[in-house]
């Protein structure tokens, strides 16, 4: 059966179909997301950043972007109320939810929007970041939304300033998207000395085959403070290929957080751009991955400036025949000197099927640096399980406490509290054991 | 470690000591490949029939093969219709007896003990014999300690010498551990191979000496492309070395080998490189492409197969000696350490492919960047399903010195078995101005404080290294980096 998207040409007439009134810059960038896409294709096994990922369920639709949006499925209305206390935009198929918004009085000085309506009423303000930031090159579904975008956010932060609450965006996939693609965009900008928290959430109900390609681009001014987590609740069929990419000046300081349950196939590149001196980055990431999932984090820290500062952490747990990938660089450029930079990835399998590849990748062209890079493959500790056995903890509660305990690690830096129970639920309901044992933890 | 400044001194001017060109009368095959070229190759070689099918089969398949462009390194494509792939000496000896003295003389001044006189060789112990193969250009041209080993039952001689006289051993192993058509400079090397060396161990033999292969690229425009086959029966043992050197050129030169090992159950082979093909020039001139596949097969239970390797030589170097541990409990080393200065780049490393049950497989690679050199460490671990109790751990060091070089790490892990341990630890760094101060105030200059530290920093790779090469690899790490330190 010869794959439909595989004449990726389908896509590109999709493109041409459309006819949009945009200013000429935003219709270049486009342009350029779609030639992007053409020269690269679906990924195949011959694409080195892709090797692992097996698209063909993917190809063998043409998954066309979502043009109404649809009906909240009810299973996921406590997705969309997570963090209740918030400043909260839900977007259903890609396109902005009025009903489910809920924006409080915001602080003087920033701004909370919708892209569509930006670029309606002064597109000028996005003339200088958006589209521009976010590579291309090496990842196709992220060219595929430059090309498609209908909506999304822009948040504008301005210097010195800080935000009240957490700013959350809820991406639903909706049954009405079945075979289809949403392409969300988002554009945060921080002014220098600006202090914010943004938590984008995705999530689509089970059993529906659908595509998700989110790209956000975090623009981080001088000595701003930008914490970005990210919750990716896919339903079991569908699936979530995205990009974030954060662009750091002089002092900046960035934490993002991944945690990843959903999806059938399920990828998200951090790219972070160490741009200007004492600029400092913390990516971590949490992935549970269940039978027949596939799971994968690939991370590009480009140390661009010296003194630069980053740090990796990346924790597995893998069950069934799950698939999971962690691909992370650390590239330090000529020049970059007194760079210190850390990356650590730690899986733990637990079933023999499982398979977990992990790449963690140094590229340095400067001598003066403290680089390093650590990754273990490996099941529970058969002492501690021991141990626990001995004190009269069942066989099942002892291997959900110990897996508990490993995963529990990224979460403990998550700051908004309400995400950080919500994780800790989640991640307890998927473990083994037994309820009131979890109580405990 | 406290060679004199002196030798250090007068081994520096000469820059790359081994780049003399030794003036003696060669028959080559014209440049080109071709069908033809294979058939006159084999022909030369007096080959039976399968293995002329065998040669035209790989050529076959490589015609359909493209250059691999993953690794990371940069160079011109090269025309494997300018090189020669065949050149000999004329005067072919029978016996050791016969070998021109200008070969010998070459062989001396190289350092390569060829007369089986009692002769030791770097170390003062005095009963360390070490019987040589060695490899001109596409012929071997000698083979000491033949008697001796055969005794033993230990069949040591050149591959071509082994085609003839021990078809049915090359037959059943040649192309086992990597296939003719494993990767594009291995199906090169399978279609053109001319010689290398040839060992086999009887069952339960302990090797008594130690058996070494020099290689030695003479002639102009062309390319080396030897082929090693090391089997080791049941409970035998055997350490093999491998040197090599080449005259200073400015063309590029083509060295595409293929090494495999077997190793049987209970056996163990331990395999010692130290590379110091011409690097080329300062400006990148000139120097030997070293694309190598090296593969050893733990074949049996509790078999292991170790590899060390230094690696200073060569403009590029492309080259990942693997193991594939098959048998349950076998063991796989990876020991290496690359120094790559001037515009040398390296892409190396190993891959560890677990497959047996509680196989174990360590890998120590130590880098060490200077001027404008580019090196990678790249390697996997993969651990199959079947590989209950698979235990890896990994550590790649790079050293970088000055701020034009550049270091990479590119590990790569499978992991398909809950109970497998892999780790994985690597760092980059240069060395501290803390150990060079505290080395200087005590009086050792700066020249040979950085030499005591890059020593120490090779330390791990040093000791699995046999005496003799440990000395010469020691020395020649402070000859190659002496004009980067400043």
């Amino acid at each position: 059966m010869s794959a439909v998207a595989e004449a990726n040409s389908v896509y590109l007439d999709e493109f041409r179909e459309l006819s949009r009134t945009e200013p000429g810059w935003l219709a270049e960038r486009r342009e350029a997301g779609i030639r992007a896409f053409e020269q690269q294709g679906f990924p195949h096994r011959r694409m080195e950043a892709w090797r692992n990922l097996k698209t063909g369920g993917l190809t063998q639709h043409h998954y066309r972007h979502s043009i109404a949006a649809g009906t909240v499925p009810m299973a996921l209305t406590p997705t969309a109320a997570v963090v209740p206390t918030a400043h909260r935009l839900v977007f259903v198929d890609g396109l902005i939810s009025q009903s489910h918004a809920m924006i409080d009085t915001l602080p003087e000085g920033v701004s909370l929007r919708s892209l569509a309506q930006v670029l309606e009423h002064e597109p000028d303000v996005l003339e200088q970041d958006l589209a521009l930031h976010a590579e291309l090159d090496q990842h196709p579904f992220a060219s595929l939304n430059t090309a498609f975008w209908t909506d999304g956010v822009v948040l504008d932060v301005d210097a010195d300033t800080q935000l009240d609450k957490p700013v959350v965006l809820v991406f639903l996939t909706s049954e009405a998207a079945e075979h289809q693609a949403s392409y969300p965009r988002v554009l945060i900008r921080a002014g220098a000395g600006a202090e914010l928290d943004v938590i984008q959430v995705h999530a689509g109900p089970a059993g529906l085959s659908y595509l998700a390609c989110p790209v956000t681009e975090i623009v981080a001014g001088a000595n701003s403070s930008v914490r970005f987590h990210q919750l990716q609740e896919e339903g079991d069929a569908g699936a979530h290929i995205g990009l974030v990419h954060a662009q750091l000046d002089r002092d900046a300081r960035l934490a993002l957080h991944g945690f990843s349950v959903g999806g059938k196939i399920a990828r998200t590149d951090f790219y972070v751009n160490l741009a200007a001196e004492g600029a400092q980055a913390t990516l971590n990431g949490l992935y549970l991955v269940g039978d027949g999932q596939y799971s994968d984090y690939h991370t590009w820290v480009r140390h661009q400036a010296p003194h630069c500062n980053s740090h990796q952490t990346f924790k597995g747990v893998l069950e069934g025949r799950a698939e999971s990938v962690f691909d992370g660089l650390i590239q330090v450029s000529k020049g970059a000197q007194k760079t210190d930079s850390q990356q650590q990835n730690r899986n733990l399998l637990l079933s023999p099927r499982a398979l977990a590849h992990s790449n963690p990748r140094l590229e340095i062209y400067a001598d003066d640096v403290k680089c390093a890079h650590g990754s273990t493959v490996g099941e529970l500790d058969e002492d501690a399980l021991f141990y626990l056995r001995s004190r009269g903890v069942g066989e099942q509660d002892a291997r959900g406490l110990l897996t508990f305990a490993f995963a529990n690690e990224m979460l403990e830096p998550v700051t908004v509290e309400a995400l950080r129970d919500y994780e800790r639920q989640r991640l307890s309901g998927l473990l083994p054991g037994d309820a009131s044992v979890k109580e405990l933890s | 470690m406290s060679a004199s400044s002196d030798t250090i001194n007068e081994l520096t001017r000469k820059g790359y000591e081994y780049g003399f060109i030794t003036d003696i009368e060669q028959e080559s095959a014209p440049p080109g490949l071709s069908e033809d070229i294979v058939r006159f190759i084999s022909a030369k070689k007096e080959e039976p029939e399968w293995m002329l099918e065998w040669r035209l089969e790989a050529y076959r398949n490589w015609l359909e093969m493209t250059p691999p462009d993953w690794a990371h390194v940069n160079y011109p494509p090269i025309d494997f219709q300018s090189i020669s792939y065949y050149a000999a000496p004329k005067n072919q000896p029978k016996s050791l007896d016969e070998v021109d003295p200008k070969l010998l003389e070459t062989y001396e001044k190289l350092g390569i003990p060829m007369h089986e006189r009692e002769m030791l060789a770097g170390v003062s112990s005095g009963n360390r014999n070490v019987a040589v193969d060695a490899v001109f250009d596409s012929v071997s041209v000698g083979t000491t300690y033949k008697d001796k080993l055969a005794e033993k039952g230990i069949i040591f001689c050149s591959m071509s010498e082994a085609v003839r006289e021990h078809p049915e051993l090359v037959r059943k192993y040649i192309g086992s551990v990597v296939p003719r058509g494993d990767n594009f400079f291995a199906a090169l090397n399978s279609a053109v191979f001319s010689d290398g060396s040839f060992v086999y161990i009887p069952k339960g033999v302990r090797c008594p000496m130690e058996l070494s292969t020099y290689f030695r690229m003479n002639a102009g425009h062309t390319g080396q492309f030897e082929r090693t086959l090391i089997i080791a029966e049941e409970g035998s043992h055997v350490s093999y070395l491998e040197g090599c050197t080449a005259p200073m050129r400015d063309e590029n030169q083509l060295h595409a080998a293929v090494v495999e090992l077997v190793a049987h159950q209970d056996a163990e082979i331990k395999y010692s490189t130290v590379q110091n093909w011409y690097p080329g020039d300062e400006n990148g001139k000139g120097g030997i492409f070293n694309f190598v596949t090296k593969r050893g097969l733990c074949e049996g239970a509790n078999s292991k197969i170790s590899w060390t390797q230094v690696e200073t030589g060569s403009a590029i170097t492309w080259k990942y000696p693997s193991c594939v541990l098959r048998g349950d409990n076998s063991v796989g080393e990876f020991y290496s350490v690359a120094v790559t200065r001037g515009r040398q780049q390296a892409d190396t490393g190993t891959k560890m492919i677990h497959m047996g049950k509680n196989t174990r497989s360590t890998i120590i690679s130590k880098g060490i960047s200077a001027g404008h050199g580019q090196q990678s460490y790249r390697g996997l671990v993969r651990v199959a399903p079947t590989a209950s109790g698979a235990r890896n751990y990994s550590q790649c060091d790079s050293m970088l010195i000055g701020d034009q070089c550049a270091a990479h790490t590119f590990p790569y892990i499978d992991a398909q078995h809950p109970g497998a341990h892999i780790e994985h630890e690597a760092t980059t760094s240069r060395i501290s101005e803390d150990q060079l101060f505290y080395c200087m105030q005590r009086g050792i200059g700066a020249e040979e404080a950085v030499s005591l530290i890059v020593n120490g920093f090779c330390r791990d790779v040093f000791k699995t290294l046999p005496m003799e090469f440990a000395v010469e690899a020691q020395k020649l790490l402070e000859v190659t980096l002496e004009d980067s330190v400043g």
